[in-house]
C-alpha cells in the first residue's frame, strides 16, 4: 500500500492546483530576459515574503520556478522576472499582454527581514539574482528606519546586461541607499566597476558585527562572495543564499530538488550559510 | 617623514609589515596625485614603480587594433600596482613590462616607490625581504584568483 500525500489540515489548495492569471503586461528588460506582470487583484492580491517563489505554468508547455520580483507591500501586482534558458522559459518570455498563466505558490522560505532589524543589510546580487532580491530592497527601503545602511552589491557580465538599471540608479540616487556595479568587461567610457563581485566587496567597509549580507546570483558566484564575507569578518550565520536547485512540486513532496538533508524547495531557497556551507562543497551534490 | 611613514603604515598592502620595516620604505616612496584621465602607466613600459592606490579608481584598458578599447579590470582604494620591478636582478630585466594601461579614472592619490630602491632594502634587510615578498605573493594570488573567476563568464 502506497500512502498518498495529503495536503495537511488547513494548507491551501493553490499549492496543488493552479490559479489562472491575466497577464497584464509584459517588461522586455534585456534581450533573454522579460518581467510579467500578472494581474492578482481579482483574487484580493498576491501576499509574498521577499525571496519566495511560484510554480508558473505555461499549458500545454510545462511548470517552472520563478521568483518572485515585484512589491511585497504592493500586492496587487504579481511581479516575476524571467530569463529564457530553455522548453519552458523560452515560450513563457513570448507571452502576450491577456494570456493567462497557471501559479501555485507563494512557496518557500523568505529572506530574513525581521531578523535583521536594527542591523545593516548587504544586498549582493548577480546577473539575475537581483530579480528574487528586488523584493528584500522594496522591503527595507519602505521599512527604511527599520534598517542601518542598505548597501546593495550587483555584478554582471557587461554594461548592456544591467538589470533593473533604472532602478539601481534611482536607488543610487537616495541618500539613504549605497549601490555599487561591478561588470566582467567594459567599454572604457563605463563608469562602474571592472572585476568580480568578491572584488566589490573590499571597496566598501562594514561592521561585521551589525551586517546581515543576502546573496543571490550563479552559485559559483554565491560560493566566491560567502567566503570573501567570511574573510572580512562576518559570521556565516549572518550570511544568507539562496539555493536553486530542478524543482517539480515545489512543496517538499516529489524529492526532485533535494539538497543533502534538505528540499531546496521549502526547507530554502533561502538557506543560512553556517547550514549548507559544506553541502556546496560537495559537487555531487 | 612621519605623516608619510604614518600613512605608509596605513595602507592595507603594508599594514602587516612591522613599523621598522615601513620606516626603511619611507625613503623610497612618494606621495602622488593623478589628474583623470592621466595615464600611470602605458602598455609595454618597464614597471620600475611600484604604485600603492590610497584613493580614486584606475581603469586597466587594453587597446585592441580597429577595435573599441576595452577595461578588463578597475583598480581602487588598497589595491597595488606595478610589480615586476621586484624580477630585476642586477640591472637584468626580467623582461616584464606592463600589459595593460593603467589610466586615473578620477582623481588619484598613490603612494609610489621606486623599484629600485625597493630592490636594494630588500637585498639588504633579508627580513624585509621575506615579508615584502609575501606580501606582493599574496596580492599577485589574490588578483590571479578573481580573474581566474572573472573569465568564466558566470552570468550566463
Ligand atoms: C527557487 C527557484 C527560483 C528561480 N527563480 C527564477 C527566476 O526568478 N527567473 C528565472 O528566469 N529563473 C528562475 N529559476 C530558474 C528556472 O526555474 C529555470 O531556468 C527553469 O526551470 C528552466 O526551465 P526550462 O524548461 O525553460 O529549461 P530546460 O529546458 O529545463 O533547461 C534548459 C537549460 O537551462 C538550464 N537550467 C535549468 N534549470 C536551471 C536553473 N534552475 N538555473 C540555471 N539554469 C537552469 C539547464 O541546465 C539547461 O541548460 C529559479 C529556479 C528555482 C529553483
Ligand atoms: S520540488 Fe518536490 S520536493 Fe522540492
Amino acid at each position: 500500500m502506497v500512502e498518498l500525500w495529503t495536503p495537511p489540515p488547513g494548507e491551501r489548495a493553490h499549492t496543488m492546483v493552479p490559479r489562472m492569471l491575466r497577464v497584464d503586461r509584459v517588461i522586455r528588460e534585456l534581450p533573454d530576459i522579460v518581467t510579467l506582470v500578472l494581474d492578482s487583484a481579482p483574487m484580493g492580491g498576491f501576499r509574498f515574503g521577499p525571496g519566495q517563489f511560484n510554480m508558473l505554468y505555461l499549458f500545454g508547455t510545462g511548470e517552472v520556478p520563478i521568483s518572485i520580483s515585484g512589491n511585497p507591500v504592493e500586492p496587487g501586482d504579481l511581479v516575476h522576472t524571467i530569463r529564457a534558458v530553455g522548453q519552458v522559459t523560452r515560450p513563457m518570455c513570448q507571452v502576450k499582454r491577456g494570456d493567462m498563466l497557471g501559479v501555485r505558490g507563494p512557496f518557500g522560505t523568505e529572506w530574513p527581514m525581521d531578523d535583521a532589524r536594527g542591523k545593516d543589510l548587504l544586498i549582493v546580487a548577480g546577473g539575475l539574482g537581483l530579480a528574487p532580491l528586488r523584493p528584500a530592497i522594496y522591503h527595507a527601503l519602505h521599512h527604511r528606519s527599520a534598517y542601518g545602511r542598505v548597501i546593495v552589491l550587483y555584478g554582471t557580465r557587461a554594461p548592456d546586461s544591467i538589470l533593473f538599471e533604472d532602478e539601481l540608479h534611482t536607488w543610487r540616487g537616495r541618500f539613504d541607499c549605497e549601490v555599487d556595479i561591478t561588470v566582467d568587461r567594459a567599454p572604457t567610457d563605463f563608469r562602474g566597476h571592472v572585476g568580480v563581485v568578491p572584488a566589490l566587496l573590499d571597496r566598501f567597509s562594514f561592521d561585521p558585527d551589525r551586517t546581515v549580507a543576502m546573496v543571490c546570483g550563479p552559485e559559483i558566484m554565491m560560493r566566491f562572495t560567502a567566503r570573501a564575507l567570511t574573510k572580512k569578518g562576518l559570521p556565516r550565520e549572518a550570511i544568507w543564499l539562496s539555493v536553486e536547485r530542478s524543482m517539480k512540486c515545489g512543496m517538499g513532496v516529489c524529492g526532485h530538488c533535494q539538497f543533502g538533508p534538505t528540499f531546496a524547495c521549502k526547507d530554502g531557497p533561502v538557506m543560512r550559510y553556517d547550514h549548507i556551507f559544506r553541502l556546496l562543497d560537495i559537487r555531487e551534490i | 617623514m612621519e605623516n608619510l611613514e604614518r600613512s605608509l603604515a596605513e595602507h592595507p598592502f603594508l599594514k602587516d609589515l612591522s613599523s621598522e620595516h615601513v620606516k626603511l620604505l619611507v625613503g623610497c616612496a612618494k606621495n602622488v596625485r593623478y589628474a583623470a584621465g592621466e595615464i600611470l602607466l602605458r602598455e609595454g613600459e618597464d614597471e620600475s614603480q611600484f604604485f600603492l592606490i590610497r584613493q580614486g579608481t584606475i581603469a586597466m584598458e587594453a587597446y585592441r587594433p580597429g577595435k573599441t578599447p576595452v577595461c578588463v579590470e578597475t583598480l581602487g582604494a588598497g589595491d597595488v600596482l606595478g610589480v615586476s620591478w621586484v624580477l630585476e636582478d642586477d640591472g637584468v630585466r626580467a623582461g616584464m613590462a606592463s600589459t595593460l594601461d593603467a589610466r586615473a579614472r578620477e582623481s588619484v592619490l598613490a603612494f609610489v616607490l621606486d623599484g629600485e630602491c625597493l630592490r636594494k632594502k630588500m637585498s639588504a634587510d633579508d627580513k624585509l625581504g621575506h615579508a615584502l615578498s609575501r606580501q606582493l605573493l599574496s596580492s599577485v594570488y589574490q588578483r590571479l584568483a578573481r580573474l581566474r573567476l572573472q573569465s568564466l563568464d558566470v552570468y550566463g
